[in-house]
């Protein structure tokens, strides 16, 4: 096990240091960023001399090497548009998205599994042919014209809940079901699938043939065999929330780290865009690792793999 | 067939239709402005006489117009994007496959690590750093999504390296580039083509979701994204122009993924195991 944990925290590392050189590739792509922080009649000699200020005078791997540095010891980069530094920035907005992204999953996981469950012992009834539909269009509606529809019809026609900018728990709800809609409907459909495929065997049957109850060959015997791929489906949103968090928050105009980078691309501010990836990503390997040495503390065939 | 395979090939038939005959069958020029009929709702008569089956917009451009139009633009980006995203991977999957163990954990580091960073946030970053328009938008998804086609091409690499023809080919002396493509690639192709097919209907949100910010095509080329982000500021007004747009890109993805579904559906189940 401990053997496990070492070799999956040094595959986070390397990922986290790919993802930095992937930065630092597009950082050298951006451009020359003295056309931007300085004003468009500035000198030459002032471009030359801020250029060699920020150490772009340098050959690029001191360059490559520097930024590695100062990223270990926490310093993201100044943002150009906050004047501040832009770590400083992404972490107080980070709780936000999180919570986002939390509350859609927990109600993406709330709404599913029932949902799924019904589904698959209601094979071919009205119900599964319900959830069949929610996971397809959940599947394939763009959430950001959902959370359009949301605002048209709960916000400005029927004016029951806040849309753009609110405060407060209200003003959660609807970027929270927005946000959750695509989980719902992977975790519907893998919920379906895998309980059809649980309550055809044998085991089930001969449960059934003891006499026990149905809710607890449901519960006990089916879902709980049902779970590993529902789990392990689980554990994968999280990336895909954090990505549909930058579109959902521009919608509802909420103030999490999303927004924040696409305006930050609009106003330019590529060390603000920078931070936002590099914190992100952080965040999402440590989940996926934690995630993963959970599975393996729970099914020890996954050491050996 | 199966209803979700004839569903999804009469979708995709009706988006080239649209995309290939835009020219003669879209009511007017998808950018003629006429503001005096601005805003005019689905099938009503405006000042000149002229009805607009699904309205038009603030500047009195034909709604039915720009989304025949904005048919291209999604086309031309999935197809780019899913095309270069299929070489790329494919080409990586192979290489990681078929030589060797070097070769091997520098591939999959490689996904790993793309795989790790949520594809927006990448995308918002290559744009910030290029600047939007179709190409990058385009690079923009192949960069991370290779890795997907990548990692089922390693899978099932590793299926064919064990079977016995595979064996033959090289026994025989047949070269490496050619074992690849005129024997492993059609034993491929099945699984690869699902692949695709599910990855087209992502491409089509993400370049929709791209525009809609203002990230993706420029504002003057009619697509789904850009028509939602306009009409966003009319949506208590002129709610067509929210929701048409948004019904055709949800239309769109529906078909790819139907496709997609019905072909693993079609595969054998040796093959359908790689997918899971």
């Amino acid at each position: 096990m401990l053997a496990y944990i070492v070799r999956r925290l040094l595959l986070m590392v390397i990922v986290v240091a790919g993802v930095m050189s992937i930065i630092f590739v597009l950082q050298k792509l951006a451009g020359d960023p003295t056309l931007i922080l300085l004003p468009v009649d500035a000198s030459a000699e002032a471009r030359v001399l801020l250029r060699s200020q920020l150490g772009l005078d340098r050959p690029v791997w001191q360059q490559y090497l520097a930024f590695l540095g100062r990223v270990a010891t926490g310093d993201l980069g100044h943002s150009w548009k906050f004047n501040q530094p832009a770590a400083a920035v992404v972490l107080e907005a980070l709780p936000r998205t999180l919570l986002l992204a939390g509350l859609a999953l927990l109600f993406g996981i709330a709404t599913a599994i029932p949902l799924g469950i019904l589904a698959a012992i209601h094979r071919g009834r009205w119900v599964d042919t319900l959830a069949t539909a929610i996971a397809t269009i959940g599947q394939a509606i763009p959430v950001y014209w959902l959370g359009l529809l949301l605002i048209m019809v709960f916000g400005a026609r029927l004016r029951w809940l806040p849309t753009i900018g609110g405060e407060g728990v209200a003003a959660l709800i609807l970027p929270t079901i927005t946000l959750g809609v695509l989980t719902m409907a992977r975790i519907a459909r893998i919920t379906r699938s895998s309980m059809l495929e649980v309550m055809g065997q044998d085991f089930i049957r001969t449960v059934r043939a003891k006499g026990m109850g149905e809710p607890n060959v449901l519960f006990k015997h089916g879902l709980r065999n049902a779970m590993v791929p529902i789990a392990v489906l689980i554990g994968l949103q999280l990336g895909s929330l954090l990505g549909g968090a930058v579109i959902v928050e521009t919608v509802f105009s909420y103030p999490g780290v999303g927004r924040l980078a696409v305006n930050a691309v609009y106003a330019r501010d590529f060390p603000m865009v920078q931070a936002v990836v590099l914190v992100v990503t952080v965040v999402f390997s440590l989940v996926n690792t934690l995630v993963d040495i959970i599975c393996a503390a729970l099914n020890p065939q996954i050491r050996l793999t | 067939m199966s209803s979700k395979g004839v569903i999804g090939f009469a979708i995709l038939a009706a988006m080239l239709a649209a995309a290939l005959l835009a020219r003669w069958i879209a009511p007017t020029d998808p950018n003629e402005q006429d503001i005096l009929n601005g805003l005019a709702a689905p099938f009503s008569r405006g000042e000149t006489g002229n009805v607009a089956i699904l309205g038009t917009d603030r500047l009195g451009q034909d709604v039915l117009s720009r989304i025949i139009y904005g048919a291209r633009v999604s086309l031309i980006v999935a197809f780019g994007a899913v095309g270069l995203s299929a070489v790329i991977g494919i080409a990586a999957g192979c290489v990681a496959g078929f030589m060797g163990r070097v070769a091997q954990s520098l591939v999959l580091t490689a996904t790993d690590i793309v795989l790790s960073i949520p594809f927006v946030l990448l995308a918002l970053a290559l744009i910030s750093a290029l600047g939007a328009g179709i190409v990058n938008v385009i690079v923009a998804f192949a960069m991370v999504r290779w890795a997907q086609f990548a990692r089922i091409t390693y899978a099932l690499a590793l299926e064919i390296r064990e079977r016995e023809w595979f064996q033959a080919c090289r026994a025989g002396g047949i070269g490496f580039g050619r074992t690849m493509l005129v024997h492993v690639l059609p034993n491929m192709s099945g699984p690869l083509l699902v692949v695709a097919s599910l990855e087209l209907a992502y491409a089509i949100l993400m370049e929709s979701g791209l525009s809609f910010l203002g990230l993706g095509v420029p504002p003057e080329v009619p697509s789904w994204g850009g028509m939602l982000q306009e009409g966003r500021n009319e949506m208590e007004t002129a709610w067509w122009l929210t929701t048409l747009p948004g019904t055709a890109i949800m239309l769109a993805a529906i078909g790819f993924n139907f496709l997609g579904d019905w072909l693993r559906d079609r595969l054998d189940p040796g093959l359908q195991q790689v997918l899971r």
